[in-house]
Parts: structure tokens; C-alpha cells; sequence
């Protein structure tokens, strides 16, 4: 308890005000002795003005000797309640001025001042963050790390983070898993560690380092989403280091995750790949076709999202317990009503695919009325599909007349907060390949999923989904749906990575990806040029009536399409008797991609 | 930083709570100096120009009531709340929703109710603190801030409410339940939540009303005043208010303008 005490006096205030005055990130080591509180506040002001001071003198003069030192010394200690040579070094560290901290050192060593552990710290850090493979300056960091750990068995968060970032850079990078033991006692592994972790790995070809840092991601408290900012970084230390294998795991780790880096970050990786390998690669940012899943710069057919039935059987086991049920079950629903839904699915099950009713109700201009739901409800019913329509008691007013009562089942919640979870549940229990007719991101729901099943979750949804179409009072047409794994995904040819472009108006991004290509590469075969139902894109800027007419005639072209399935499936039918099952399902619901 | 604050800080899971909690600590010790200093000076201009009520008292029409008559009248008015007024649930069962630092605002807001039903000018209601067991956290710090356990007029219990009252009459006011209370109907026995659900964002009062098949209740704030911005679960003291308010007979869209904050309705 005591230690705690200690180690946690030192992650005090002078922490949180060293990285509000200082513009990197990276906050300072807290082993400083606290002050009384209330002569904090005008510390922080005195502490920027001696930052400030240093930089302008280290900037006039390119080498400071022993009586520049001196007299930034007594400059500052008038100044400065605390430790002078702890600010500047801190100072120098964060800026990764490798002279100014020798200098700093030597000059420290000459007037026989012992140097402080955090000194040391930030001297380890500076070393290791600018080593870049020179090997003295290894041994140098090293050799003071060595001395750093005579004086201190136990390092606390703060320290243990600046001490990682020097040595993961360093081929000493092992000596950072026993810190990483440490700080794992008394804190969650924080994602900038781990990604130094897994630098570390992939600059010296560790696959086991690699592998490891993945699997905290993995199954620790790390939020996954933030290594996207250091990917870039990760790439280049691939790329320079030659470390194929592991630019392959991590881009699959990526795609595992469904992690698409920003066009900032893709623009950065192709300027790495330009100066790394420049006769290498052809590279181009680019589309897949939203039906056809090839890339329109390269042409290469992208495979479809995979979902295995182990991962998906997982997904539905854990479904009711962590989404439905949860923490309290009266959150969203009560029992009563969980247990007559999943009666209701058990009897009516399984459907072919579920409508958000509310969803489709509410998008769009106007109040939810009977026009709205016809065309998607009829257009469903002429293909021969088992529908579930869910929603709450909004909908009883807005059901239109049903000529086809088999396939149509309606399910009514108490309240909104049930719907979502309700549809996904029948979705799942309705086998892989039932389809969910929704406009939401469903985020509150995917992030109540235990960590490890996300992912799986995730691309679950993502291959289900219908999320933009069009309806109005007569038509109804499916505009996209995300069947294709848009990767980081290898072919024979290179290499395409995903593009993320989602904002308010694409919510769910523009099939942007980034083609890499081998530049003796030559496709095989060159596919047709006109795509079939190249007027249909997700984002069709033409007028409205032209985009009628396109629409019309798209879902004439599918109902005839469509009535050739049905003519398939009635034979089926008569030869079994019997329930329709899953196979021949499966087949039905082919047309819908498009 | 007190033994306590360090207890507190061990149990935060990770190194960027832990700078946020020292990080409030510090305001917290800042605002309290300047709070300080101001009363200093306010202190040091009392002493060049004393209040003439202190110096010379008499010579007036009017009476000086004193701070104790004040509460001997105000305690009064509980007691006999306590044998004729209707009775007011404060739900104390929240205790593992809560951060530490929300149970103490809970506290304040609790002190803040307390005072304001023990100021109704006509008869205040009956407290009845539920699930309330003798070490309580919350309670004891009540005790601690009040300095007046003798006279803490209301009834403490460690029962739940639902031994304590017909079901059939309990309704409990939560944000998130589905009927509006139109009107108040003096037969029905109210319940609140004393929760703060800053951090939490669960249903967690509605999912227990409803768990228990008692009748739930949200306040008519978007049948009487527009909205502005702002979440709707409103504090515990702008919660009695209001019901202060529409027991003595004032209308729903005065009872609420008066309690709830300005920035929150739409003039």
C-alpha cells in the first residue's frame, strides 16, 4: 500500500501540467517530489516560461558548454521551484535533442551531480527514441538503463512508459516485456505501449513479440480502434527492415478488426512504399463496384466477406446473454417479452429477412404512413421471401393490406429501445444468411459483444445489411449492400487496402480502396468494360426522373431475374414436401446481391 | 490528498483516471482557496462597516426571529409532516451505480431537498428514506453535513418501500418510464431515485419499477414547457421542488420554469 502510495505521488499534478503546457504528447515522468498543493498553480506558468527559456538558448547556440549550463541553471532555479535539470532534460526529451542531452549529462557528470532517476529515465528514453541502429548509443542506453535499475527495483506507469519508448526502439527491445509485467500489476496495458511493443517486433522480425502484442489487443483492455494512427509508422518499419511476414499479420490483424486507415494515413503508407521500393509498385487510389466486388483500377474480383459456422454459432450463443439480457434484462425489455419472442421465432422461424419497420418508416421525408412500407413489403413478398417485420405499436397504423399472409410475420415490441436487438436475434437464429433491412449502424449494440466476438459481430453485420435503398410510394430497390471484403486483402497481384471515408453523408463510407499493384503484374484477363448495372451506384448524382427510370427498369430486370429463382424453387419444392430449408434458402436469396 | 482520496485513487483501473481524479482534486483545492480568499475579503470590509443590526437591535416594529426559533419553527413544521403530511419515498438502493463522487453529490442534493420540504409553507412531506440500513454511506455522510441527527425529522429504514407501502399506490418517478403524471393524486405514494446517473445512462430506475411491476411515472416537462437542451433526469432538490410545487396547487409550467434551470427550457 505504502509503495502505491509512493508510486501514485509521483503520477501527481506535475504530470497533468507538463503535458498541458508541452505540444508533444508525451508527458513527463512524475517522480518529483510534490510540492504543497497550493503552490502548484504558479509552477505551471514558471515551468512553461523555463521551457521556453531552454529552447531559445539551445536554438541560439548549437553546443552549450559547462558555464552556459550554469547560468541557465541559476536562469532557471530562480524561477523554477523545482528541480532544474529534471525540467530541462524532460524538455530535451520531448523534443529528441540528442546533443543537448549529452551535453546535459556530461555537464551533470563533471559538477558531480548524481544523476536522479528521472533524469536517468528520460536520458534512457531520449537515447533509445534516437538510437536509430547506431549500436554505442545502444550500449550507452544500456549501460545507464543498468544503472537506472541498481538504484530502483520498481518503476511506476509514468516512468515505464518513457523507459518503453526508448528501449522498443533498440535491439534490446526484450528488456521492455519484464516492464511491461510490472505495469501490468496495477494498470491495463495502454494501447502506445503496446504498439511500441508490436514496432518493436515487426523492426526486429520477433513473430512471437508480434503475435503477443496482437493478442493483448486482442483480449485486453487496449481500445483496437487507436492503433490506426501509428499503422503508417508500422508500415514504414516494415518496409525498412524487409519484414514481409509481418506486414502480412498486420494487415490481416486489420482486417480481422475491420480497421480502414484514413486517405491521411493511406497517403502516407504510398509515400513510404515510394521511397522504400520505388520500382516496385503501381498505386493508385481507387473503387470497388458495389456489386460486382472488382476493383475498378485493376479489376480484380475481391473475395466475399467469409463467415465461418463456428464463428457465427459463437456470435449467437453470446447474442441473448450480453446484448438482449445483459446487465439487467429490464433495460431494454422484460423476461415475459424475451421469452414470447423467442417462442415466436422458434414457431415461425426462420425468415428469409428482417425489416427494421421503424427504420423504414422513419427515413425519409413525412410521417410514417402505409405508402411507405407497401413497395418494400410487396417487393419482398413477390420474391418469395419469409419476412419478419418488427417494430412497435406505430406500425399497427401503418401495415398494409398482405396478399401473402405465410411468408409475412410481424412482431410488435413494448417499447423502441427492444427492436434492434429483437431483429439481429432472429437474424442470427435464422441461419447465416438471413437478411436485416436497416439504415442503422447498430453501434450500441456491437460494442455490448464481448471484446474477442466483435470483430466476428462486425462482419457479420457488415455481410447481412442492407443499408441503403430506395423507396418511394410505388418502387423499391436495393441500392448497396457490403458483401465483399474490401481487406487489406492479398491477391497474386498486391496488395488493397480499404479506404475510410465515413462521415455524416456516408455512414457507411464509399467502398474506397487503395490498389497496390506489382508493377510487372498483368491481369490474366481483362473483363468486360461495361458493367451491367453500372447506373446503379451508391452515390448517383443524376437527375431524378432519369434516376426513376434507371430504378424502374432495374427492378423489372430483377423481378424477371428473380422469377427465374422462383420457377427453381417451386420445383424444389415439389420434390420435398416438406419445410424449406436452409440450402435451397440460401440459393433464393442469391439475386439480392448485387 | 486524505487517506481517503488515495483509496479512491487505487481503485481507478487505469494511469489516465488516476491523472483526471488528481486533476479534479486540484481544482477542487483551488476553488476552495479562492473561495477563501474571497471571504477573507469580504470579511475585512464587514470590519470597516459592521452591520448596524448587530450593534443595536432595538427600536424596530418588527420582531427579530432568530436562527434557532427559525428551526424550532421549521422542525415543527416537519413533525408534523411526519404525522399528517403525505409521504415521499427517496429510494436509497443506488449505492452500486454510483462513482464516490457522485454519492456525494447525491448528499448535497439530498441536504438541498431536505431543507427546501422543510421550508413548504404549507404542510412539507413526510420523508420516508428506504433501504436506508443504520451504516449506509450516503446516509452517514447526510448525518455528517446536517449536524443535527436529533432533529433529522423523517423516517429511516433499511425495508425496501415495498413493505412498507401498497403496492397499488407506489409510483415511481423516473425519466425514462412511459406514462406522464398529469396531475398529483394525493392518494398515490411518489418515489425517487436518490441517483445521480452522470456517468451510469441506464434506465436503471424505469428497469426497476418495472422489475418490481410498480407503476411508473415521468414528469409532463414536454407537455408543458419546450425543451431546450439538456438531458431530462433532473436533480433531486429541482425534483422536490417541483413536487413541492404542484402539491401546494401552483400549475405545471410554473413549477417547472421555477425549478429547473433557465438554459434547459425554451422561453
Amino acid at each position: 500500500m505504502l509503495l502505491y502510495k509512493h508510486l501514485l505521488s509521483k503520477i501527481g499534478f506535475k504530470r497533468r501540467v507538463a503535458s498541458l503546457y508541452s505540444t508533444s504528447t508525451v508527458s513527463e515522468d512524475d517522480k518529483i517530489e510534490d510540492d504543497k498543493p497550493s503552490a502548484r498553480t504558479p509552477i505551471r506558468k514558471e515551468r512553461m516560461e523555463g521551457q521556453e527559456l531552454l529552447r531559445m538558448t539551445l536554438s541560439q547556440k548549437s553546443e552549450l558548454t559547462a558555464e552556459d549550463w550554469t547560468q541557465l541553471g541559476e536562469k532557471l532555479t530562480t524561477n523554477v521551484k523545482e528541480n532544474w535539470q529534471v525540467l530541462c532534460m524532460h524538455t530535451i526529451y520531448i523534443d529528441g535533442n540528442l546533443n543537448a542531452g549529452k551535453s546535459l549529462i556530461s555537464y551533470l557528470n563533471q559538477q558531480n551531480i548524481e544523476l536522479s532517476p528521472i533524469i536517468l529515465t528520460f536520458y534512457i528514453g531520449l537515447l533509445g527514441k534516437t538510437a536509430n541502429h547506431s549500436e554505442d548509443q545502444e550500449k550507452e542506453m544500456m549501460h545507464y538503463f543498468n544503472v537506472l535499475k541498481s538504484k530502483l527495483d520498481v518503476f511506476d506507469a509514468a516512468s515505464i512508459e518513457v523507459l518503453v519508448s526508448g528501449i522498443s526502439k533498440t535491439r534490446y527491445y526484450l528488456e521492455c516485456l519484464p516492464l511491461l509485467k510490472l505495469y501490468q500489476e496495477f494498470n491495463s496495458l495502454s494501447h502506445s505501449l503496446l504498439c511500441d511493443l508490436l514496432e518493436a517486433g515487426l523492426k526486429y522480425m520477433n513473430d512471437e513479440v508480434i503475435k503477443m502484442a496482437f493478442s493483448e489487443f486482442n483480449f485486453g483492455d487496449a481500445e483496437v480502434l487507436n492503433i490506426t494512427l501509428r499503422v503508417p509508422k508500422m508500415v514504414q518499419t516494415c518496409l525498412v527492415s524487409g519484414n514481409e511476414k509481418g506486414f502480412e499479420m498486420l494487415m490481416d490483424f486489420l482486417r480481422q478488426h475491420r480497421l480502414n486507415l484514413p486517405k491521411s494515413g493511406l497517403d502516407n503508407i504510398v509515400e513510404h512504399f515510394q521511397s522504400y521500393q520505388p520500382d516496385k509498385w503501381r498505386m493508385q487510389f481507387g473503387q470497388s463496384h458495389p456489386k460486382r466486388g472488382t476493383c475498378n483500377v485493376c479489376h480484380t474480383q475481391l473475395k466475399e466477406i467469409e463467415i465461418t459456422e463456428s464463428e457465427f454459432s459463437a456470435v449467437r450463443k453470446a447474442f441473448l446473454s450480453q446484448v438482449i439480457i445483459g446487465k439487467n434484462v429490464f433495460y431494454k425489455s422484460n423476461p415475459l417479452e424475451v421469452k414470447n419472442f423467442i417462442h415466436f421465432v422458434k414457431v415461425r422461424g426462420p425468415f428469409d429477412i428482417v425489416v427494421d419497420g421503424l427504420n423504414v418508416l422513419y427515413k425519409g421525408h413525412g410521417p410514417p404512413s402505409k405508402s411507405k412500407l407497401q413497395p418494400v413489403l410487396s417487393y419482398l413478398m413477390r420474391q418469395n421471401q419469409r419476412v419478419l417485420l418488427l417494430g412497435n405499436k406505430v406500425l399497427m397504423k401503418c401495415l398494409p393490406k398482405i396478399t401473402n399472409p405465410e411468408l409475412f410475420h410481424v412482431f410488435l415490441t413494448e417499447t423502441t429501445k427492444a427492436d434492434d436487438v429483437f431483429y439481429l436475434y432472429a437474424a442470427l437464429h435464422s441461419g447465416i444468411d438471413c437478411l436485416i433491412l436497416t439504415s442503422d449502424k447498430l453501434r450500441d449494440h456491437r460494442f455490448l459483444m464481448q471484446k474477442d466476438l466483435r470483430p466476428i459481430f462486425n462482419k457479420w453485420i457488415q455481410k447481412v445489411q442492407i443499408h441503403h435503398w430506395f423507396n418511394d410510394t410505388t418502387t423499391f430497390a436495393v441500392l448497396r449492400r457490403d458483401v465483399f471484403d474490401l481487406g487489406p486483402a492479398k491477391d497474386d497481384g498486391g496488395w488493397h487496402l480499404p479506404v475510410n471515408e465515413v462521415d455524416k453523408n456516408f455512414p457507411f463510407g464509399k467502398n474506397s480502396l487503395l490498389c497496390l499493384r506489382h508493377k510487372d503484374w498483368k491481369q490474366a484477363s481483362s473483363p468486360d468494360p461495361v458493367l451491367p448495372h453500372s447506373s446503379i451506384k451508391a452515390h448517383d448524382h443524376r437527375s431524378p426522373g432519369q434516376k426513376m427510370d434507371n430504378l424502374k427498369q432495374m427492378d423489372k430486370d430483377s423481378s424477371q431475374e428473380s422469377l427465374d429463382q422462383l420457377r427453381h424453387f417451386y420445383k424444389e419444392m415439389n420434390v420435398k414436401k416438406d419445410k424449406v430449408d436452409n440450402s435451397k434458402r440460401v440459393d433464393n436469396v442469391e439475386w439480392f446481391k448485387m | 490528498m486524505t487517506s481517503e482520496n488515495w483509496l479512491e485513487a487505487l481503485n481507478l483501473s487505469t494511469k489516465s483516471q488516476r491523472l483526471k481524479y488528481y486533476l479534479f482534486l486540484m481544482k477542487k483545492i483551488q476553488i476552495k482557496k479562492n473561495a477563501k480568499q474571497k471571504a477573507l475579503e469580504k470579511g475585512d470590509q464587514k470590519f470597516v462597516s459592521p452591520n448596524p443590526m448587530n450593534s443595536y437591535e432595538h427600536g424596530h416594529i418588527f420582531m427579530r426571529i432568530y436562527e434557532t426559533s427559525m428551526k424550532r419553527g421549521l422542525n415543527y413544521n416537519l413533525a408534523n409532516a411526519m404525522q399528517f403530511g403525505l409521504p415521499l419515498v427517496i429510494d436509497m438502493d443506488y449505492m452500486d451505480y454510483m462513482k464516490p463522487a457522485e454519492v456525494k453529490n447525491t448528499v448535497n442534493q439530498l441536504l438541498t431537498l431536505y431543507s427546501i420540504n422543510r421550508t413548504d409553507p404549507k404542510m412539507p412531506y413526510h420523508l420516508h428514506f428506504t433501504s436506508c440500513p443504520e451504516n449506509h454511506a450516503m446516509y452517514r455522510m447526510l448525518q455528517i453535513e446536517l449536524q443535527d441527527n436529533e432533529h433529522f425529522l423523517a423516517t429511516v429504514t433499511d425495508k425496501s418501500y415495498l413493505d412498507v407501502f401498497d403496492h397499488e399506490k407506489l409510483v415511481y418517478l423516473s425519466p425514462d418510464a412511459r406514462a406522464i403524471m398529469k396531475k398529483f393524486d394525493p392518494e398515490a405514494v411518489y418515489i425517487i431515485g436518490a441517483f445521480n446517473d452522470k456517468a451510469t445512462q441506464q434506465p436503471v430506475s424505469f428497469a426497476r419499477a418495472k422489475q418490481q411491476g410498480i407503476r411508473s411515472m415521468r414528469l409532463p416537462f414536454d407537455e408543458h414547457v419546450s425543451w431546450n437542451l439538456g438531458g431530462k433526469s433532473i436533480t433531486l432538490n429541482q425534483m422536490m421542488e417541483i413536487m413541492t410545487g404542484i402539491k401546494n396547487g401552483v400549475s405545471w409550467k410554473e413549477a417547472i420554469q421555477s425549478a429547473v434551470p433557465r438554459r434547459k427550457i425554451r422561453s
